[in-house]
């Protein structure tokens, strides 16, 4: 359906634009600047800065560009006189008020008012009043406050309400004494709070453990990738002096759009933390002693060779590394026939192994979310685990998506829940094989005798499981399930009735993986049953085997116990293998008492690589970092190991493309799958992770200083 | 729901919620905190406002903003009885800012203050009441005095002490 | 003699006038009760709006928009649609609607029923300022109640099949909920901060359902317009000012009270009908419609109507009928100081030039007052003032700006004596 088009001249040139939208999207459209500051394209108007005000011939008065809607016939000026004299009438009103702060002010050189004053401002001020100034509240360790610099623009309040959907902050009192404040003391807790200080047209609202360190124009920009999480949301470092001052987020509109969590912009403090390992060790006479890196790289490779028996040597790999180490290190596994390697540290139901898709994938990008009319989620705390997927969900979910949600906790949203079936963790599987029944019901596909004689052997669903069928039929649906699933001792059976349940409500769907780069672990080969890209193996041990093997070298790369779910039986095998050997960035008590030979490697802030989102994306991040810094990457220590274990070197050069051809492949070649596991579980139920803590999922957050001080830190999990 | 607040108070809550749509009962804010600070002795507490938003059921914030924004809620304690003196233009041409001095000399205090004893609370100055052509005029504990005089004001502030002793 | 209390006040003399009894006796509900018993309602409607357009009903809140054509912008969506009445008078010098409430809340309750029919709203609102608690709300609480008892009101009205349910709302000290979308805001249980426009109220207004907001005066007019008819109303007043307006006269004179009165009346005649100045002064100032009005010297305005058209000619407006009586001897910078110090201290503070202007305007003021006022100050005051004016999202900034700009205009003297003799009144 083409939308009407109206006729309107801006300094002078004709435009057909598109009826509905605010002049101030059709100048932005057409690269005509107008100056603002409480408009943001991704929050409501509000109109209330008014430095927006344009010249319209037919108009007595100036209009405000960001709520007034075109018009046929509209002549807009906005360079003329009469839009000047408004915007600097507006301007000099802002700055009456606000402090002279810029010496000392962080937002200076990136400050919008700043930027403003220097095109609409005078030179000198005739004001010589008092200025009025405004107390500050705490909001916690992340966002610093100097509410005299101010300008009520409510992008906080609007970002509280409509992104977040929490009121966490709002404008108190009335008239000139007017403040953004939470009222009563308490902190800005909400999982997305710190884009409020990009949001912050002004300094009012800064980065708190970035105060006072440096001036944005001595920082160089190097675009990169959220190491924490699925989503893959895209970031800039922003580095001196080779060292990460802080994180900022790169907009991407499929992706994050102008968002990213607080894990993501606070975690990269965890890197300087003082247990950051520097130096190769290997024990001798059970002391750690420091070695060359090239020597410990040697010794590795000498143990490796001279243990016979090749099922006595596991590897454990993690899912956050990037897709180059990933497929060196599965190479090197391989080269060297160790086939019990494995990356999956938050699974312990395996049992549908031979069912394993070539890697988890959500069938759709990641910005098509916001367009479903029914979401159901299993087995997941969704806003801790992937604050960015949450927030695409609320978008849904503003637009009358309908949510349901099947799980073990009774998590709060800042969205409706249509359906929310609180389960126990054992019977999560059932309550998902009852909604697979009911839409069953409600289906007239056929469907294979094993599954139909299985779902018999159910209960009759409740209205409620009904109730979820019906309202993925017939609409744009989506199915996906978190680490609660994957955490589950029927985690393969939920899988494969989600895969069931997806075709036959003909859903969207996908599994919410908790690391940076899952699927690139399945896709180099970081899995016992498969080699990379697809290809058949000798089936080796899966994680929790590998955990409870008679290990005579036991390696780890880029895992400590803290990041598994079975951290104690880890902790165990650590204890009894005979030979540890450690890849790690940081050094840890287990570590300092076990291992044998520590190779000290970089975190991701610190490397090049590529991580493959949740939607199968392959991004690449940090090219700009090699220049900063001639240390050695972890891609060289790896590929220095395979050349002292004289491996077939793996043809490198085109591996980015040859990856990205391969999950197009994937994704057009996926068949639906109808089968269920023919194994039964029957893994001990661990129920770690009760209160999700979602400071605690990777060793780089739990060591960063300001996020160990939030509320959410101090969550027992 | 669980709630502090007395019956009363929730009574009259309630007959507000019912006036107006379903789902909007964000409308009853107002209402529930002239009737919660007339129950607490003319100021709201945080607690107050707390448990106004959680039996209404919206978010807190959105009563901190209205307790904050309107000029008849006291967010920290004041005396009992409210005085307010209208000190605009017809009350002014007729000798409000008389009366004004006259009561700060005599409770020594100033506008915006509560007496020691927390008997009277004379609050900052007043902007129109609509009553303007019974200048000069007060408000007492929201009733409409017109006309003062200073003989009239004393024989008020008589009865407020005696109220009171 | 002029015609006095025809209308509204018709009923004045009567003690128990707010009784439902004394309204039903003076004709009150007769136009409701036709109204309801009309056997094509559509038709009706077509007939009360174009009632009320012939009748030249402006609204009289201060800002005259034409009723009948406001009325006539509302939609038939099938939905919820809403009339609410603006009872928050907080316009300084204006306390009629406050005795409208008082002596005869009824029409106002009749003529919001009929406005609703007309309107296709089912269901009312009367917000009334947060101040009249103690007052004037409890005769209009109670008089809401007589009116469902006597069946005017509520669901299936006499047996109509007309829907028509009213409720009382109090707000809470802001002078910025009089204007309409605030005060939407205020009804929604917000803060009074007006809504930019469009989209307005007839589209966009109480809880996004199509609304019409009109004040009380000008709906406690509509009983006796359809009743009568709309020729007798415009019989009384000027062409284009037609029907009589309750006058809030205050300040230095006699028998300060609200007069209603049809508009056209000279300015002198209202000044005998309310007794005159006192202490027989001469007249220097008037603020003829309250104090967003443009002040006008005592000699200008002696030469004016009251009604629209004249005092527009004049440079002032006849907004709200407040009529502020300066007597020789008032000095007119402690005037404007304290005007000024109005808006400052109500202002929502939601767009910049009112929030820091206004603040800005008044210490300005006060500061010559004390003594410190500077030479460059008056130009100061003008150009701030003219900054605010038209940049803001409602017309609360424009009410900051013309008495600033009005009365530097007209008593430039007396801030140019104040400045120079460091705080001494020229007045004095």
């Amino acid at each position: 359906m083409t939308e009407k088009k109206v006729n309107i001249s801006i300094d002078g040139e004709e435009h057909s634009v598109e009826q509905g939208q605010m002049l101030i999207e059709v100048t932005d459209q057409l690269g005509v600047y107008i100056p603002r500051f409480c408009y943001h394209k991704k929050l409501s108007i509000a109109a209330n800065c008014r430095m927006c005000l344009v010249e319209e011939e037919n108009t007595k008065n100036a209009i405000p560009a960001c709520a007034t809607p075109v018009s046929e016939g509209m002549v807009i000026k906005t360079k003329s006189k009469n839009s000047q004299t408004a915007q600097q009438a507006t301007m000099e009103f802002l700055l009456i008020n606000h402090p002279l702060d810029c010496p000392i002010c962080d937002q200076g050189g990136e400050c919008e008012l700043q930027d403003l004053a220097y095109l609409y401002g005078k030179n000198s001020s005739r004001f010589d009043i008092q200025k009025q100034t405004k107390p500050n509240d705490n909001l916690g360790p992340l966002i610093s406050t100097d509410m005299s610099r101010c300008i009520m623009c409510t992008r906080c309040v609007r970002f509280g309400t409509e992104v977040a959907g929490l009121p966490e902050i709002g404008t108190m009192g009335r008239g000139e004494s007017s403040t953004i404040s939470t009222f009563v003391e308490s902190s800005i807790d909400h999982e997305l709070s710190g884009n409020i200080i990009d949001l912050c047209p002004v300094g009012a609202l800064n980065n708190k453990p970035y105060r006072y360190t440096d001036r944005t124009w001595e920082l160089d920009q190097i675009d990169s990738i959220s190491p924490h999480d699925c989503a893959g949301s895209n970031i800039y470092l922003h580095v001196k002096n080779n060292l990460i001052k802080r994180v900022v987020p790169k907009v991407n509109e499929n992706i994050n759009e102008t968002w990213i969590s607080d894990r993501d912009r606070y975690a990269f403090d965890g890197i300087y933390s003082e247990d950051r390992t520097h130096e190769s060790l290997v024990r001798i006479n059970n002391e750690l002693t420091p070695i060359s890196t090239n020597n410990g790289i040697n010794m590795f490779i000498d143990q490796l060779h001279n243990i016979k028996d090749k099922k006595s040597i596991s590897a454990l790999i993690s899912p956050s590394s990037s897709f180059e180490e990933q497929l060196l290190f599965a190479h090197l596994m391989e080269e060297n026939q160790v086939n019990n390697i494995d990356h999956r540290i938050n699974q312990i139901d395996f049992s549908g192994d031979a069912l394993d898709p070539l890697f988890p994938l959500l069938n759709i990008p990641l910005n098509e979310i916001e367009n479903m009319q029914s979401i159901l989620i299993i087995g997941s705390t969704i806003r801790k685990e992937t604050p960015i997927i949450a927030h695409w969900i609320k978008k849904a979910a503003d637009r009358n998506c309908e949510i349901h949600i099947i799980n073990r906790s009774l998590d709060e949203y800042h969205f409706p829940i249509e359906n929310y079936i609180l389960s126990e963790s054992s019977l999560i599987a059932e309550n998902t094989g009852l909604i697979v029944k009911a839409a069953l019901s409600l289906s007239d596909q056929e469907f294979p005798d094993h599954l139909l004689d299985a779902l018999r052997k159910l209960k009759e669903p409740s209205p409620a499981h009904i109730k979820t069928a019906n309202s993925l039929i017939g609409k744009k649906s989506l199915v996906i399930s978190g680490l609660v699933t994957r955490n589950n001792k029927d985690y393969s059976l939920i899988r494969s009735y989600i895969d069931i349940l997806s075709s036959m409500t003909n859903s969207s769907k996908g599994e919410i993986t908790f690391s940076a780069n899952t699927p690139g672990a399945y896709i180099s080969g970081c899995i016992p049953h498969r080699s990379s890209f697809g290809r058949t193996k000798d089936i080796g041990l899966n994680a929790i085997q590998i955990s409870t093997n008679r290990n005579k070298m036991l390696i780890l790369y880029n895992i400590e116990p803290d990041d598994c779910l079975f951290r104690d039986q880890l902790y165990k095998a650590i204890d009894s293998a005979e030979t540890v050997v450690v890849f790690t960035p940081f050094m840890n008590d287990v570590f300092k008492e076990h291992a044998d030979i520590i190779i000290p490697i970089k975190t991701p802030y610190e490397s090049c690589g590529s991580f493959i989102n949740v939607s199968g994306v392959l991004q690449s991040f940090n090219e700009g970092l090699s220049q900063l810094d001639s240390l050695q990457t972890n891609q060289d220590i790896l590929f220095d190991t395979l050349d002292y274990a004289k491996a077939k070197p793996l043809p490198f050069e085109d591996i980015i493309n040859k990856t990205q051809l391969f999950i197009a492949e994937s994704k057009a070649n996926i068949n639906p799958n109808t089968e269920l596991p023919s194994i039964n579980s029957n893994a001990d139920i661990l129920e770690s992770l009760n209160n999700y803590n979602l400071y605690s999922t990777d060793s780089i957050v739990r060591r960063s200083r300001p996020l160990q001080l939030t509320k959410e830190s101090k969550i027992e999990s | 729901m669980e709630t502090l607040l007395p019956k009363n108070i929730t009574n009259t809550i309630d007959h507000w919620i019912q006036k107006f749509p379903q789902g909007k009962q964000r409308s009853a804010i107002i209402a529930s905190l002239h009737a919660v600070q007339h129950h607490n002795n003319g100021f709201l507490t945080n607690d107050l406002l707390n448990q106004v938003a959680d039996y209404i059921d919206v978010p807190k914030m959105n009563v901190y903003e209205v307790a904050t924004f309107y000029s008849m809620f006291q967010t920290k304690p004041v005396g009992k009885h409210e005085i307010a003196v209208c000190n605009n233009i017809s009350c002014m041409l007729r000798g409000s800012n008389e009366i004004i001095d006259h009561l700060e000399n005599k409770l020594s205090i100033c506008l915006g203050e509560s007496t020691p004893d927390g008997n009277i609370f004379l609050k900052e100055e007043e902007e129109c009441l609509a009553a303007c052509t019974g200048a000069p005029m007060m408000m007492v504990n929201h009733v409409y005095i017109e006309n003062l005089t200073i003989n009239k004001v004393d024989e008020i502030l008589e009865r407020l002490q005696k109220s009171n002793d | 003699m002029t015609e006095i209390n025809k209308v509204i006040f018709s009923n004045h003399d009567d003690s128990e006038s707010a009784s439902i009894e004394s309204y039903i006796n003076t004709g009150g509900y007769s136009a409701w009760k036709k109204i309801i018993e009309s056997s094509d309602q559509n038709t009706a409607r077509e007939k009360i709006i174009n009632e009320v357009k012939a009748s030249g009903l402006r609204g009289r809140g201060g800002a005259g928009f034409p009723t009948g054509l406001k009325w006539s912008f509302m939609p038939n969506t099938g939905k919820q649609q809403y009339i609410v009445c603006n009872s928050d008078e907080s316009e300084p010098g204006t306390c009629h609607d406050r005795e409208i409430l008082q002596r005869n809340p009824h029409a106002l309750i009749e003529g919001m029923a009929i406005a609703g029919f007309a309107i296709n709203a089912t269901v009312g609102y009367n917000y009334v300022r947060g101040e009249f608690m103690g007052d004037c709300y409890l005769q209009i609480k109670k008089s809401l109640e007589e009116a469902y008892e006597y069946g005017f009101l509520g669901k299936n009205i006499l047996n109509s099949n007309i829907n028509f349910d009213l409720y009382n709302y109090l707000g809470a000290g802001a002078y910025i909920c009089g204007e309409e979308t605030a005060l939407l805001e205020s009804l929604e249980g917000k803060q009074g901060k007006p809504r930019f426009k469009p989209p307005f109220p007839a589209n966009f207004g109480l809880y996004g359902a199509p609304t019409t907001v009109n004040n009380t005066q000008t709906l406690a007019t509509i009983p006796k317009i359809i009743e009568k008819g709309s020729e007798w109303y415009s019989s009384m007043g000027t062409e284009k000012s037609p029907g009589t307006m309750i006058f809030s006269v205050s300040g230095h004179i006699n028998n300060p009270g609200n007069y209603e009165l049809p508009l056209g009346i000279s300015f002198n005649e209202l000044m005998d009908v309310s007794g005159g100045i006192i202490d027989g002064k001469k007249l220097k100032a008037v603020i003829p419609g309250g104090s967003s009005t443009k002040v006008l010297p005592g000699h200008i305005i002696s030469k004016c109507t009251m009604d629209y058209e004249s005092l527009e000619e004049a440079g002032s407006s006849l907004g709200t009928g407040a009529v502020v009586v300066m007597a020789e001897g008032t000095c007119m910078v402690e005037m404007l100081k304290r005007i000024s110090r109005f808006y400052y201290a109500e202002n929502c503070g939601q767009c910049t030039p009112c929030r820091e202007g206004t603040g800005w305007l008044y210490r300005i003021l006060d500061r010559i007052t004390k003594g410190q006022g500077q030479e460059t100050d008056i130009n100061l005051l003008i150009d701030v003032a003219n900054r605010i004016e038209g940049n803001t999202i409602c017309a609360f900034g424009d009410a900051s700006a013309w008495p600033i700009q009005s009365f530097l205009h007209h008593y430039f003297e007396e801030f140019e004596f104040m400045i120079k003799n460091k705080g001494k009144s020229r007045a004095a």
